[in-house]
C-alpha cells in the first residue's frame, strides 16, 4: 500500500529571499496540480509543514515559506543543489475552469499574495480565457513585499495596487499608506463579471468581505483561501477543521457562501 | 557551512534550593556521556572544579528562586552573559516551597527560622520576597517540576541543540494519567490536583496511587473554581485545597484567581 | 451577470461515501448464526492464543483491555464490566512509530504483525471501529499502519443483554451490526452471529443455530434525542457545561472514536541525524490543537473546544459519512472529572425549543 505520509525527494533549483522572513524556492518537480493547492515539506527530525504552490508551470514548482516556527525556519536553511521533500499536492484548489470569462480581482496580504501569485500565472498562461486582472496586495512595510522583481511585469500586464501599512514612502507602486482594506473601499469597481481571490490574514479577509457585499458583490463571486494547523493534510488527523470541513481535503479554497460565518 | 559546527556553550547554575534539579542532569545515567559529549559544560559549580563564571553562555539552566540578595544579583549577570536563559526546576519557574513565605507574615517567618539571628540578615543574605526568575529578567524557556523530568530535559536539549526553539509539554496531568489506564483518584474520592497541573511526568504520583500534589505548577487555562468543588466533594477542607495550591506556586494561583491569600492562616 | 455556474459542492474532493460496511462485505453463505456452549468457550480461548495474541478485558480496579497470554489466564476475562480505555488503542495506539529517521531521511518502519484477536467487545466500540475505518481506510489516501493492524485484527464482541450502568446510551444511537463474530448469551449457550470470513473461520465446526434470529442490538434507558445541533451551535447552553470542564481531556482520550493526532520528531542524543518519527494521538480539547505557527489559534477558548467536540461527534461527522460518530458508551460522561452531561443537557435544551 502507498503510504501517504511519505514524502518524495526533489531536487533544489533555486532559493529566493523575497523579504526578510520570507524565501522562494524552486523545486525540480513537474506535478500537475490546481492553483491554491498545498504540498507539505518535511524537514526529518522537526517535522512537517503545510505550504501552498506560488507557481503554475508545467516545468517547475515554486514554494513561498515564512518562517515562523521551526520547521519552517528549517526549511528557509535548505540550498540549491540540495534535496526538499514534499508529499501532495493536497486539497482542492482554484476551478480555474469555471472563471473563464471572467475579469479576475485579487486581495491579498502579506504571506497570502504567495498563493495568489499561482493564479496570475495560471491566467498568464491562460491569458485568453480571462478578461483581465486587478491586483491589490497589501503589506506592513516595504521590507516585506513579496515578488519584487515582478511588479514590473504584473504592472504592464494588470492592474496593480500594492498598499503598505506604515512608512510607505515614495514607492512606484504603491497609494499613501495605508492598509489594503482601504484600497478597497475608495476603488471604484464593478462587480459585474468579476471573480474575487481572497488570501489574507484573517482580520483582513474579516474586514474586505462587507466592503465586497456592499459593493454588490454576490457571496458566491468571491474565493477565499483558509488557513489552518494542519498536519496530515488528507482529513484523518482533525486539526483543520473548521466547523465540520477540513481545510486541508474540503479546502483550503472555499467559496465564500460555503464557509460564510463558521470560523473555528 | 564548512567549518564544523562549535559545540554550544552550557551552564548550570544554581540559587537559593535544594539543587535537586541540576542533579536531574547528572543523573541521566546511559544518556549522559553523550550528552557531554555534545555539549561544552563550561560552568557546573556542583561537579566541576573549574569554572567560567563570566560567560558568554549559549545556555544557561538556573534552578533555585531568587530568595535573597545575592541570587538576584547572580542571576541578572548570568542573564547578560546568556544567550538563552532556562528556569529549572520549580523553584525557578513557580518559587516552590520557599514561595510559601509569600502568603505569611515576613518578620514572623524569619524569626521562626532563625530566632535571635532574623535581624542580622544584611548583605547578600538579606532576604527578598521567594519569586521565580521571571520576576526579574526575561526568561526564555520554563522546565518546571519538582525535580524537573529527565524527559523533559532531555527532550530539550535535543530540540536545542538541532536548532529549534524546544516546545515544553503543557498538557494536564490527566492527559498522560488516562493514557496510562490508571485508576483516577479524585473518582475514588481522594485528594489529586492533577485536573489543574501541568504534566509530561507521564503521571508518576498518581501511577503509585498517590494524588498529584502539584510539583509542576498550574496549566495556562487551569480551572481551579470547578477543581476546589470537586475537591470539596471529595471531603478535602479548603484550607488543606488551599495549601496544595500555595506549595509549589502559590504565586501563579494566585495569578490565576485563586483566593488563596486570605483563606490559610498561620504557617 | 455573468458570474460562471460552478457549483462547489461538486468541486468537493471527498463525495461521503459511506464506508461502513468494510467488515459486512465480508460476509458471505446463508447460514450466518453457530451455537457456542458455555463449556466451550474456554477452549476456543485458547484456540485463538495459539494462533496469534489475544486481548480482553481483565477486572482488577476496574476494566481493562490487556493481552491474555496464558491458557489459565483465560478465566480471569471479564464478561459483567464496561472497559475503561476502549480496544482503539489495538488500531490506534496513544503513540505509534511512523518512520525511522536515518541519517535526516526517513525511512519506512514496517511492522509484520501477528493475527490479534480482541474478544469481549461491546457492541458501542465495536461500532467504533467502523467509524474510524471511515476516516483511515479513506479510498483516497488510506492509512498502511491502520490497514496493518485492521487487516490483522478479528473482533470478538459480547452483547450487552442488559445495559452495563446509567450513563450508556447506545440504544438511541443507531448502531449497525459491524463485528467478525458476536456472542449473545442465550443462558446455556451463546448464539454466535457470524459476519464475516475471518469469524466464520474460527467457528466453521460449531452446530447451525435452528431458527432464524438475529442479536437484538442493546438497549438503554438513557437516550440522546437523534435531531440535529446545527439549530443550536449558537445557544448559550455550551457556556453553562463549559464551566464545569476543568480540562482534563479524559472525554477525547477515553474516546472510542475520537481518531485526531499530531506528528513528533524524535532523535537520538548520542546521533542527532537519527531518530523516529511518531504518531501521537491527540486531543480537539487541547489549547493548541488549532494554534498556527505565529500564534493565532482558531479555538481559542475552552468552550469553542467543547462546542466543536460534541458537534463533531453528533453533526460534522453525519453531516460527512451519513452517521453518527458518537457510539453511545458513554465514556466521556462516566469518566469525566465534573460528570458533564451532554445528553442531559441536549435532551433538556430540545424540550424547551
Amino acid at each position: 500500500m502507498n503510504n501517504y505520509l511519505k514524502h518524495t525527494p526533489v531536487k533544489i533549483l533555486s532559493k529566493t529571499w523575497e523579504s526578510p522572513d520570507t524565501v522562494t524556492f524552486k523545486v525540480d518537480w513537474q506535478v500537475q496540480h490546481d492553483p491554491g493547492q498545498f504540498v507539505n515539506i518535511s524537514i526529518p527530525g522537526k517535522g512537517e509543514s503545510p505550504i501552498s504552490f506560488c507557481s503554475w508551470n508545467p516545468d517547475y514548482c515554486e514554494f513561498n515559506v515564512r518562517v515562523v516556527g521551526n520547521v519552517t525556519e528549517a526549511i528557509s536553511e535548505l540550498e540549491p543543489g540540495g534535496t526538499m521533500h514534499v508529499r501532495g499536492p493536497y486539497g482542492r484548489g482554484y476551478p480555474m475552469r469555471c472563471f473563464k470569462g471572467n475579469h479576475l480581482l485579487f486581495i491579498g496580504g502579506g504571506c497570502g499574495v504567495a498563493p495568489l501569485k499561482g493564479i496570475i500565472e495560471y491566467v498568464q498562461h491562460h491569458r485568453e480565457d480571462f478578461e483581465g486582472a486587478d491586483l491589490y496586495f497589501g503589506y506592513r512595510s516595504r521590507d516585506d513585499i513579496l515578488f519584487k522583481h515582478l511588479l514590473d511585469a504584473w504592472k504592464s500586464e494588470f492592474f496593480l495596487h500594492v498598499t503598505i501599512d506604515r512608512d510607505a514612502g515614495e514607492f512606484q507602486y504603491s497609494c499613501p499608506t495605508g492598509f489594503v482594506t482601504e484600497a478597497i473601499k475608495h476603488a471604484q469597481i464593478d462587480p459585474n463579471g468579476k471573480i474575487v481571490f481572497l488570501c489574507g490574514p484573517p482580520v483582513m479577509m474579516d474586514k474586505t468581505i462587507p466592503l465586497l457585499l456592499e459593493k454588490g458583490f454576490h457571496e458566491d463571486q468571491l474565493w477565499v483561501s483558509a488557513e489552518r494547523h494542519m498536519k496530515c493534510c488528507t482529513g484523518k488527523c482533525g486539526h483543520c477543521m473548521i466547523n465540520g470541513k477540513y481545510a486541508c481535503k474540503d479546502g483550503p479554497v472555499f467559496r465564500y457562501d460555503e464557509i460564510k460565518g463558521v470560523t473555528e | 557551512m564548512t567549518e564544523e559546527k562549535r559545540k554550544p556553550r552550557i551552564a548550570i547554575h544554581s540559587i537559593t534550593g535544594c539543587a535537586g534539579c541540576q542533579l536531574t542532569i547528572y543523573f541521566i545515567k546511559d544518556r549522559l556521556l553523550d550528552f557531554l559529549g555534545a555539549v561544552d559544560l563550561v560552568a557546573a559549580p556542583m561537579i566541576k572544579g573549574k569554572n567560567d563564571d563570566d560567560g558568554p553562555y549559549d545556555v544557561c539552566f538556573v534552578e533555585g528562586s531568587v530568595s535573597n540578595r545575592r541570587d538576584l544579583e547572580h542571576l541578572k549577570k548570568w542573564r547578560a552573559q546568556s544567550k538563552v536563559l532556562v528556569a529549572l526546576g520549580t523553584c525557578a519557574t513557580h518559587a516552590n516551597v520557599q514561595g510559601i513565605k509569600n502568603f505569611h507574615d515576613a518578620r514572623t517567618v524569619h524569626e521562626r527560622v532563625y530566632g535571635q539571628e532574623a535581624a542580622n540578615l544584611e548583605g547578600g543574605s538579606a532576604p527578598v520576597a521567594p519569586t521565580p526568575l521571571d520576576e526579574h529578567v526575561k526568561v526564555d524557556y520554563k522546565i518546571s517540576g519538582c525535580p524537573p523530568e529527565e524527559v523533559e530535559i532531555l527532550k530539550f536539549i535535543k530540540e536545542f541543540l538541532t536548532g529549534m526553539h524546544p516546545r515544553i509539554y503543557h498538557e494536564p496531568v490527566c492527559v498522560e494519567c488516562t493514557k496510562r489506564e490508571i485508576r483516577c483518584l479524585l473518582e475514588d474520592g481522594k485528594e489529586c490536583m492533577g485536573p489543574l497541573i501541568r504534566g509530561g511526568c507521564n503521571a508518576l504520583c498518581p501511577g503509585v496511587g498517590h494524588g498529584c500534589t502539584g510539583c509542576h505548577g498550574p496549566i495556562e487555562e487551569a480551572n481551579i473554581p470547578q477543581t476546589i468543588e470537586l475537591l470539596k466533594a471529595n471531603g478535602v477542607p479548603l484550607k488543606l485545597i488551599n495549601q496544595h495550591l500555595q506549595k509549589y506556586a502559590g504565586l501563579a494561583f494566585d495569578k490565576l484567581g485563586a483566593a488563596i491569600r486570605k483563606e490559610v492562616e498561620g504557617p | 451577470m455573468s458570474v460562471s455556474p460552478c457549483s462547489a459542492q461538486s468541486l468537493l474532493a471527498h463525495e461521503g461515501k459511506p464506508l461502513n460496511s468494510v467488515m459486512a462485505s465480508d460476509r458471505r453463505g446463508e447460514r450466518l448464526g453457530k451455537i457456542l456452549r458455555k463449556d466451550q468457550l474456554k477452549p476456543l480461548f485458547q484456540a485463538l492464543q495459539r494462533k496469534g495474541s489475544l486481548y480482553a478485558p481483565v477486572k482488577t480496579d476496574m476494566v481493562r483491555f490487556q493481552e491474555i497470554t496464558t491458557p489459565e489466564d483465560v478465566d480471569a476475562i471479564d464478561f459483567s464490566g464496561h472497559a475503561f480505555f476502549p480496544p482503539k488503542k489495538y488500531l490506534l495506539p496513544n503513540e505509534e512509530e511512523l518512520f525511522a529517521i536515518r541519517e535526516g531521511e526517513l525511512r519506512e518502519t514496517v511492522a509484520e504483525l501477528d493475527q490479534q484477536f480482541i474478544v469481549n467487545v461491546r457492541m458501542c466500540d465495536l461500532n467504533a471501529v467502523g467509524i474510524l475505518d471511515n476516516l483511515y481506510l479513506d479510498p483516497e489516501y488510506p492509512d498502511p499502519y491502520y490497514r496493518a493492524k485492521r487487516d490483522a485484527t478479528t473482533f470478538i464482541g459480547l452483547n450487552c443483554v442488559h445495559e452495563l450502568d446509567e450513563y450508556c446510551f447506545c440504544g438511541s444511537m443507531d448502531l449497525q451490526r459491524e463485528y467478525d463474530l458476536l456472542l449473545h448469551d442465550l443462558g446455556e449457550a451463546y448464539y454466535v452471529d457470524v459476519r464475516s470470513d475471518k469469524g466464520m473461520a474460527l467457528v466453521e465446526g460449531l452446530p447451525d443455530a435452528e431458527d432464524d434470529f438475529t442479536p437484538p442490538l442493546p438497549r438503554t434507558s438513557k437516550v440522546l434525542d437523534p435531531k440535529g445541533l446545527w439549530p443550536f451551535y449558537a445557544d448559550k447552553w455550551w457556556a453553562g457545561d463549559n464551566e464545569l470542564c476543568v480540562g482534563c481531556q479524559r472525554c477525547t482520550t477515553l474516546c472510542p472514536t475520537c481518531f485526531c493526532f499530531d506528528v513528533k520528531d524524535d532523535l537520538d542524543l548520542d546521533d542527532l541525524s537519527s531518530g523516529k518519527r511518531l504518531r501521537v494521538i491527540d486531543s480537539c480539547h487541547s489549547p493548541d490543537f488549532t494554534r498556527v505557527a505565529g500564534g493565532h489559534d482558531f479555538r481559542a477558548s475552552r468552550l469553542q473546544r467543547y462546542r466543536h467536540r460534541v458537534m463533531h461527534k453528533l453533526q460534522y461527522y453525519k453531516d460527512e459519512f451519513k452517521r453518527s460518530m458518537c457510539t453511545g458508551c458513554g465514556r466521556c460522561i462516566r469518566y469525566c472529572h465534573s460528570k458533564i452531561d451532554f445528553v442531559k443537557t441536549i435532551n433538556e435544551e430540545f424540550v424547551h425549543e
